[in-house]
């Protein structure tokens, strides 16, 4: 093939380009760690770039939705704990106040601190997280338990009812996965405060028959809150492996997403020591010989 | 009995004929850089010889030869090459114009970026599954308020991007058909001088390299088709129509497209006929701007809508904190107007988060924050995979775009080298040429130096005995 000078020179043009042109691409890659800048550089990947991204968002959200019904649940549980302890001693003094050689002050001695655990009942029963009552169900902004003066109970704007399921509270803890948060007051507390004001009422009339009765009560009370604690304590349970899940989901997740789109530096270094020597080999042989010609030495 | 002149005669035609080829080598010297010249090359021959007249011929050797001659001014070109530049030419000028194109494109788009619309659709789910957990929270709601306007503004923002991009493909459009017309002019000029040159024998060697380069130019802008018409002239062609046919040109119009605002169509001028263009620059923009960019614009609008369309339909069966219910969340049509409702804004207990009243009841915040999982666009697709494909669309054609300017540029690579290997000056070839020709010149002269001397014995100097 026939070669001119021009020729020559646009080989050596489009040549140095070309190898420009990689090398303009490797320092990109290189400053920014990243494999693609635009769609273009790689379709595939920033798709699944992009769905990555989403799905880490997602399970990050998920992951704080089990960490929020976690301390709901938490709070629920201690709460009830609270008040266990406080029926376990009204029965102890129920126990006391049924034999029937107890006075009447001693009586009334029993009668005023059985009064004092239900005031205690109904206080943690309106125990609030963050301004919002936790017992109330969906009815979070009213107390769910209201007493009069003789801690008698007379209903209240807050109070849940266990057979209306919309009055759950419920947080998505999974994709289409809801898990209620909290208990009904009505299911859990309200049968130890009756348990406790048939208690009162035995002492106050003092009649061991009710007072026997109550104990009963109580000591279904007590059983029905044992119940719903050890229910409560599985569904942290759940929580707990929901949420393991979810960060070890996530550490996966951002490997890949890793892998996928930032650079292998020690490789693209490599490629780029590479290039540059090519590059330096073609402005060394381009220089060489584009330069000379005839003219030079004819005289 | 020879001629007594003849040998001047043929030293003169030597000098001319040299003097020439040193001229042309000049020439071609001169034009060695020169973009699209082909170098020329004077044929040298011997010119007729003629016989020593005589009876019954011949007294002595015969067929004398009587010089050299110029020939004709050869144009070193491969017609084949040519029009392989010109095809590939078409090509060039689509992709390079669709690859820029493309990535303005990708550049409004965003992607893939923690600013673009796929994050702020996400953060707009996550603030609603805060909402589900905290809907009395008069901060959780100005969030879930603040990312729906940040969605809102992003789809909007990106569509808004996409029409100066098409205001652009439109200028260039107009651009191109002027260029277009003002070199169909050049070449139907052109036509005419080489035709005039070539019907008196000669070869009009600059014109046709002239002519050439114009016709490439055409074929990078518009796709040409060039047909050889008689004494030398051609014909190009558009998209199988004629723009120019020998002396005579045909101009394209840009007028105001009657069925979009702001846009133009191209028809021919003299018959108002549309122009049909299938490759080059030109076919690229049109494709653009009438086919790719509103389709895109037509898939981001359908985001949008059904995004409004799709909220809406659940939030109005909901209730508000403060008892208010039926609302629309969004308000517009599609996302050139696309924003959250002014009442929520206004009001962030107006958003219904509560299925039943109760404030602290969550659940329309959550089959809200559940959209996000609905397969509700074309395909059945969400929305996240349906932004998620136009994204990828773009970016394959992008990708496309890329790898087709890259091929393009090694085929014409090639085929220039192929023209700069026939037609490309060689200043050594050239040098040499030179040398050889001066030598040739300087031989001449002698010759007539010692015809001059030996005519000179014959006048001067025969027959002057004893003087």
């Amino acid at each position: 093939m026939r070669v001119t000078h021009q020729l020559v020179s646009q080989t050596v043009n489009h040549n140095l380009g070309s190898s420009l042109r990689r090398l303009h691409a490797m320092n990109d890659r290189l400053s920014t760690g990243k494999k693609v800048r635009v769609p273009s550089d790689d379709p595939i990947i920033v798709e699944a770039g992009m769905r990555l991204r989403t799905a880490i968002g997602q399970h990050e959200q998920y992951k704080q939705n089990v960490s929020d019904a976690k301390a709901w649940l938490s709070l629920t549980e201690s709460s009830l704990s609270q008040i266990g302890e406080g029926l376990h001693r009204a029965r102890e003094q129920a126990v006391a106040g049924a034999s029937g050689t107890l006075t009447e002050p001693d009586r009334q001695a029993i009668a005023t601190e059985i009064e004092q655990i239900l005031a205690d009942v109904f206080d943690i029963g309106n125990t609030k997280m963050s301004n919002r009552y936790i017992f109330g169900g969906t009815r979070t902004d009213a107390p769910p338990f209201v007493h009069d003066t003789d801690y008698e109970y007379v209903g209240a704007p807050g109070a849940s009812t266990s057979n209306d399921d919309s009055r759950s509270l419920r947080y998505e803890i999974a994709p289409d996965v809801t898990l209620q948060v909290g208990v009904h007051g009505d299911e859990t507390i309200m049968p130890i405060i009756e348990s406790l004001q048939s208690l009162l009422h035995g002492l106050e009339q003092d009649d061991t028959e009710s007072i026997n009765n109550a104990l009963v009560e109580i000591d279904d009370a007590m059983d029905n809150l044992l119940r719903w604690r050890a229910e409560i304590g599985a569904r942290m349970n759940r929580l707990d492996l929901a949420e393991a899940r979810y960060s070890d989901d996530v550490i996966s997740m951002e490997e890949l997403l890793s892998t996928k789109e930032d650079i292998d530096y020690a490789g693209e270094i490599m490629r780029l020591k590479l290039e540059e020597n090519v590059y330096r080999a073609a402005l060394a042989t381009g220089a060489r010989i584009m330069q000379p010609t005839l003219v030079e030495f004819l005289r | 009995m020879r001629s007594t002149f003849g040998g001047i005669e043929t030293a003169k035609r030597s000098l001319g004929s040299h003097q020439l080829a040193l001229q042309t080598t000049g020439h071609n010297i001169a034009n060695a850089n020169a973009p699209g010249y082909s170098r020329q090359k004077v044929s040298l021959r011997a010119t007729s010889p003629y016989t020593v007249p005589g009876m019954n011929n011949p007294a002595g050797p015969g067929q004398v030869g009587t010089g050299v001659e110029p020939g004709v001014i050869q144009r070193m070109v491969d017609q084949f090459v040519q029009a392989e530049i010109n095809k590939e030419a078409r090509n060039t000028g689509y992709w390079a114009s669709r690859d820029q194109m493309l990535q303005q494109i990708e550049a409004a788009l965003m992607e893939p970026s923690d600013t673009g619309v796929r994050a702020a659709f996400d953060q707009f789910w996550e603030s609603l599954q805060e909402l589900q957990k905290n809907p009395e929270s008069h901060a959780v709601r100005s969030v879930v308020a603040e990312r729906a306007t940040v969605l809102a503004e992003t789809i909007h923002y990106t569509r808004s991007q996409l029409l100066p991009i098409q205001k652009e493909l439109d200028h260039s459009v107009q651009g191109i058909a002027q260029q277009v017309t003002s070199l169909g002019e050049q070449i139907a000029v052109l036509n005419q001088e080489i035709a005039r040159a070539k019907a008196v024998g000669y070869e009009p060697n600059d014109l046709l390299d002239r002519r050439d380069q114009l016709v490439e130019e055409v074929s990078d802008l518009s796709g040409a088709t060039v047909v050889a018409r008689q004494n030398g002239m051609i014909a190009v062609l558009i998209g199988g129509t004629t723009l120019v046919d020998g002396s005579h040109s045909r101009a394209l119009v840009a007028e105001p497209d009657p069925n979009r605002s702001n846009l133009h169509q191209l028809v021919w001028g003299d018959s108002g006929s549309s122009v049909i263009v299938n490759s080059g620059q030109l076919a690229s923009y049109i494709d653009g701007r009438d086919e790719f960019i509103p389709e895109l614009l037509h898939q981001i609008d359908l985001l949008a809508s059904t995004l409004i369309d799709k909220t809406n339909e659940v939030h109005a069966s909901g209730v508000g904190l403060n008892g208010s219910s039926g609302l629309e969340f969004f308000v517009g049509n599609d996302a050139t107007d696309i924003a959250v409702n002014p009442m929520i804004l206004s009001d962030v207990a107006n958003i219904a988060a509560s299925a039943t009243g109760d404030v602290g009841d969550g659940t329309i915040a959550l089959q809200l924050a559940q959209l996000n999982q609905q397969p509700v666009m074309e395909g059945n697709a969400t929305f996240e995979e349906y932004f998620s494909a136009i994204v990828s669309n773009i970016g394959v054609s992008g990708q496309k775009a890329a790898r087709m300017v890259e091929h393009q540029e090694n085929v014409e690579n090639h085929l220039l080298t192929l023209r700069e290997s026939t037609s490309g000056v060689n200043l050594d070839e050239e040098m040499t040429n030179m040398i050889m020709y001066q030598h040739a010149y300087a031989a001449a002269s002698r010759v007539v130096t010692v015809m001059d001397e030996a005519i000179d014995t014959i006048i001067s100097r025969m027959g002057l005995v004893g003087r």
